[in-house]
């Protein structure tokens, strides 16, 4: 399996990711593809979405950004590679020791649900503070007072506020303190792995306002993960959708959301009414999403696809270029006018 | 069968509040859940309540079904005022919805049971054959087909969206006259959630089957209710059509909300998106005047003192609690 | 699952059970899961020889200690062929009344935890379920019993109400029962009042009072249902705990000498001499029975507890 989408000679790209495959061995000893083929590229200042719903794989493809899988589960295929102001490293090669050096220093990541990952016994400051420390030993007390005080205000958090505890914070603002913790130690590249799930439209359009902000402020790249297709469009450049372990499809947010070309792709928008728009919902995607342990021939979405024919239960389905940066993953890509609905 | 036609309008709530008093200030503190809400459901109709988590709009649901009794105010069901001799009879016309399928379900039921358990309750059909026929009917309507198969299963060996139409399946066992849905889809994948909110509009075309659809989801709103209701920390501060409150916004906070709810359509220059500062207040702690006037960016002196609670006429029926409305 | 498949005619629904299916259903299932605990499987079989031995005591004992025949001369002596656990006191076969002693002290301990139960569960599910002042009037007093020190209360109790046992069925041992019962509720009720405060809230229950489910509905069908299982895991341990009470009682000579059970035979152990005596076959055994069926009891109220306690998480 070659990536499709073709490397930009310059090294405009920070992550570059190829056919990863991530695996558990089941109790019989068979190895079960979590995630498998995942392909793509995020260049410098870029903000990349992976869309999908639950089991898709995306929270496992992040996880292996910063070689935090759980402990059951390998790399079975694939390289991630990272080039970054301090030199090239590749993922999935490196050590724990080594990943501790790329971690938070190079890539950080906010988790989903990230409003209850504090320490409920600490000052949130301390727990910043703890961050810094960890990653740049030897740092004097004063530095890391001044960070934490640039980052309160990056993230607009009352500097008074620091000395806190986080049950004093309500969600919103703890998952502010999130962000600043992500951002603790300058890295290059923020994953967000539902990062505004659990919170409000006003809250979430808070959050992802700070979150172009700092993107603007600081050229920070970030991989932005969800289900919520809106949510990607008002904040990212591009998009990769995800479809059972597999990428089904990938562009810019105007190319793939104007004119999609996975039949995936285009119910899932469905999904989401826009107010001003038609009055309706698309045609349901009938069943469920599928099962990694029950892998069957052929594309994966085939089963509850309607545009689906005979051809498509046999044989891998490979991505498919549609321009020089779109690709999906469908026999009949690409399709005129767009993936039917 | 009556001469008199059955009533057109079937909530009818005027000034509805519910506190729940906080410990320990012996009354004195409380939190106004509901403060004020008036509101009209009519037969057949889709009715969206729309708001941010703690505006009270979960409260109002359960107000209606008799779940949680109300503080003040009145709650008038086809006309008559909603007592405990009524509830009964409410509760075979009206069923609820729930949010969360892993939750609404005794893990200790089979579905069979679980959809025959309405039927025992307000005893109707005959025992035995007669009621399993009914529950197989619902099952069908549902969506679970076929009925047979799920009849044995258990909660735990089912999916979230099957799960909900079990719950659905038990709703309209009763053939109701109408659904109050409190987030029916939001612990549901986005694929399921299309299955779902189609299964419940197939059964309001079939069935003339009113509903009451509670979310946060805009979108959604704007897709499949024929009149929605905005709610604000305790009260609806606008009420209208569908077209009207959605896309011709006159109080300030619909404003802002419809301005920052993303949307995969890009957006069109010049609309600038409205974020509030800071977040809902405490429902213990309801600013004095309107209730909105901190966060509003159009707020002037009469804000801060007098509260609009009457929803003052726009036009057509499209009513806002705002003093910049009708003068 | 296709949502579009229509039937034309209804397959044929597996048959109703009725309640006794069901429990037999629901019994199988609980042995099968139980099976996957090895702890509780070796407290399975203690319990199982306990129980036959219980049973079939009078047939298998070499001697009826009642009958005066099975008094002798031998006293105290060592176990030989003829008396596999030598004598007493009194001449007669310690193994009899050892395998005679499993009636009482099983019947006793289940007895006692059946009270136990009955009591704790009707105070746990009312003050759980109608809470306000019921709640509070029923926990200060489950708070007082458990405050109370068990043994000097079942002391006091048993020594107050022992002489008027007489025309009681079974005599002193219903007071031993029922002392041990009314004073062991109190932790029992506790336990059961959380489940019942913690079903109450779940959505399903508020689901069924949406339906139009009457007070009584509920708390037959949603509630006890739910806690049941949790009393019934409750008791098997409370059942160890009485065994360990009535024994502790009849060891202090407040059992009834003509049902002896273990604790009894202790107590005429340490009463003979026969500690001083060095005769280890009269009051090893009795010791280690109470050892064992105790643990029997334990082992596999935990497991069973295990069992219950990853359904009543809502799993995903």
């Amino acid at each position: 399996m070659t990536a499709v989408e073709p490397v930009p000679a310059t090294s405009d790209v920070l992550l570059d990711v190829r056919d990863l495959a991530v695996a558990y061995r089941d109790k019989a000893g068979k190895e079960v593809r979590l995630i498998d083929g995942v392909t793509f590229q995020l260049r410098r200042g870029e903000a990349l979405g992976l869309a999908g719903e639950s089991g898709c794989g995306k929270t496992t493809t992040a996880l292996a950004m910063l070689g935090l899988l759980p402990t059951n589960l390998y790399r079975a295929e694939g390289t991630v590679d990272i080039d970054s102001t301090r030199g090239v490293m590749h993922v999935h090669r490196r050590t724990e020791r080594g990943l501790r050096d790329l971690r938070w220093n190079t890539v950080s990541i906010v988790f989903q649900g990230a409003m209850n990952a504090l320490d409920p016994v600490q000052r949130v400051s301390d727990q910043i503070a703890t961050a810094i420390r960890l990653h740049e030993p030897g740092v004097d007390q004063r530095t890391v007072d001044a960070r934490i005080a640039e980052l309160f205000g990056y993230v607009g958090i009352a500097p008074g506020r620091a000395r806190q505890y986080p049950h004093e914070f309500s969600g919103g603002m703890r998952q502010r303190v999130m962000i600043a913790l992500a951002l603790a130690c300058n890295p290059e590249l923020i994953i967000g792995d539902e990062p505004t799930t659990a919170l409000d439209v006003m809250m979430q359009a808070q959050i992802l306002e700070l979150l172009e902000r700092l993107r603007a402020d600081f050229g920070l790249s970030m991989i932005l993960i969800t289900h919520d297709l809106s949510v990607l469009a008002e904040t990212c450049d591009r998009v990769a959708i995800m479809y059972g372990g597999e990428i089904a499809e990938t562009g810019s947010i105007a190319e793939v959301f104007g004119e999609p070309q996975h039949p995936y792709t285009r119910r899932l928008l469905g999904a989401f009414p826009t107010v001003g728009g038609p009055r309706e919902l698309a045609p349901a995607i009938p069943g469920i999403p599928p099962d990694p342990t029950d892998v069957a021939e052929g594309c994966r979405f085939a089963p509850r696809c309607h545009a689906s024919q005979a051809e498509c239960v046999k044989g891998r389905v490979r991505m498919r270029p549609v321009t020089a940066d779109r690709a999906a993953r469908c026999l009949f890509a690409p399709w005129p006018g767009g993936a039917p609905l | 069968m009556s001469a008199v036609a059955a009533p057109a309008t079937l909530f009818d709530v005027r000034g509805l509040k519910v506190h729940f008093p906080v410990r320990g200030t012996r009354g004195q503190m409380a939190v106004r859940a509901l403060d004020g809400v008036d509101l009209q459901w009519n037969r057949g109709e889709v009715l969206g309540i729309v708001g941010e988590s703690g505006c009270g709009k979960s409260t109002l649901g359960r107000t209606l079904m008799g779940l949680q009794p109300p503080t003040e105010g009145e709650v008038r069901f086809e006309g008559s005022l909603l007592r405990r001799s009524e509830m009964r009879r409410l509760r075979r016309r009206i069923q609820m919805v729930f949010q969360d399928p892993y939750q609404s379900l005794n893990p200790r039921m089979s579905v069979g049971a679980l959809v025959q358990e309405p039927l025992q309750i307000h005893r109707i059909g005959r025992r035995g054959r007669e009621r399993v026929e009914r529950a197989l009917t619902a099952l069908e309507g549902a969506g679970l087909r076929p009925p047979e198969r799920f009849w044995d299963r258990y909660p735990h060996e089912l999916s979230g969206g099957q799960r909900q139409r079990v719950v659905i399946a038990a709703a309209l066992v009763l053939e109701p006259e109408g659904l109050v849905c409190d987030e029916p889809v939001s612990a549901l994948d986005v694929s399921i959630r299309a299955q779902v909110i189609h299964l419940l509009m197939e059964l309001r075309r079939e069935r003339n089957l009113g509903l009451i659809f509670i979310t946060h989801d805009v979108g959604l709103a704007w897709a499949l209710c024929d009149r929605v209701a905005v709610m604000y920390l305790g009260r609806v501060i606008e009420q209208g059509t569908t077209e009207q409150v959605l896309a011709d916004p006159r109080h300030p906070y619909t404003q802002a909300l419809l301005s920052v709810v993303p949307s995969p359509v890009p957006r069109a220059d010049g609309e600038r998106r409205t974020i509030l500062e800071g977040e809902l207040p405490d429902a213990s702690r309801i600013p004095s005047g309107c209730r909105f006037h901190p966060r509003c960016p159009l707020a002037f002196d009469r804000c801060k003192v007098d509260d609009p609670d009457e929803l003052l006429e726009v036009g057509g029926g499209h009513v806002a609690a705002c003093w910049k409305v009708g003068g | 699952m296709s949502v579009e498949s229509p039937t034309a005619e209804r397959a044929e629904l597996p048959a109703e059970r009725g309640f006794f299916g069901r429990m037999a259903a629901g019994t199988a299932h609980s042995l099968r899961l139980l099976c996957t605990s090895k702890s509780g499987m070796v407290g399975f079989f203690i319990l199982v020889f306990f129980t036959l031995v219980a049973i079939f005591g009078p047939l298998i004992a070499p001697q009826d200690p009642a009958a005066s025949s099975s008094y002798s001369s031998h006293i105290l002596a060592a176990p030989s062929s003829a008396h596999l656990l030598g004598t007493e006191e009194n001449g007669r076969d310690v193994l009899s009344l050892l395998i005679l002693g499993t009636r009482i002290s099983m019947i006793v301990g289940i007895s006692a935890a059946l009270v136990s139960a009955v009591i704790g569960g009707i105070i746990g599910i009312s003050a759980g379920f109608f809470g306000g002042w019921i709640d509070n009037s029923l926990t200060a007093v489950d708070d007082w019993f458990l405050v109370i020190p068990f043994l000097p209360l079942a002391i006091v109790l048993v020594s107050l109400l022992g002489p008027r046992a007489s025309d009681l069925p079974f005599g002193k041992l219903s007071i031993v029962i029922l002392v041990i019962g009314v004073t062991g509720w109190a932790g029992t009720s506790r336990i059961i009042r959380s489940q019942v405060l913690s079903v109450k809230e779940r959505m399903f229950v508020e689901r069924s009072h949406a339906l139009g489910a009457s007070t009584f509905w509920i708390l037959r069908k949603q509630i006890l249902p739910n806690v049941l299982p949790l009393i019934f895991a409750n008791t098997i341990l409370i059942i160890a705990l009485s065994i360990l009470a009535e024994s502790t009682l009849s060891f202090l000579g407040l059992g009834d000498i003509t049902h002896p059970s273990w604790g009894t035979m202790l107590d005429t152990a340490n009463e003979s001499g026969a500690v001083s005596a060095g005769a280890w076959w009269y009051f090893i055994p009795p010791g280690l029975c109470i050892c064992l069926l105790v643990m029997g009891f334990t082992l596999v109220g935990y497991a069973i507890e295990e069992i219950i306690n990853p359904r009543l998480r809502e799993r995903q």
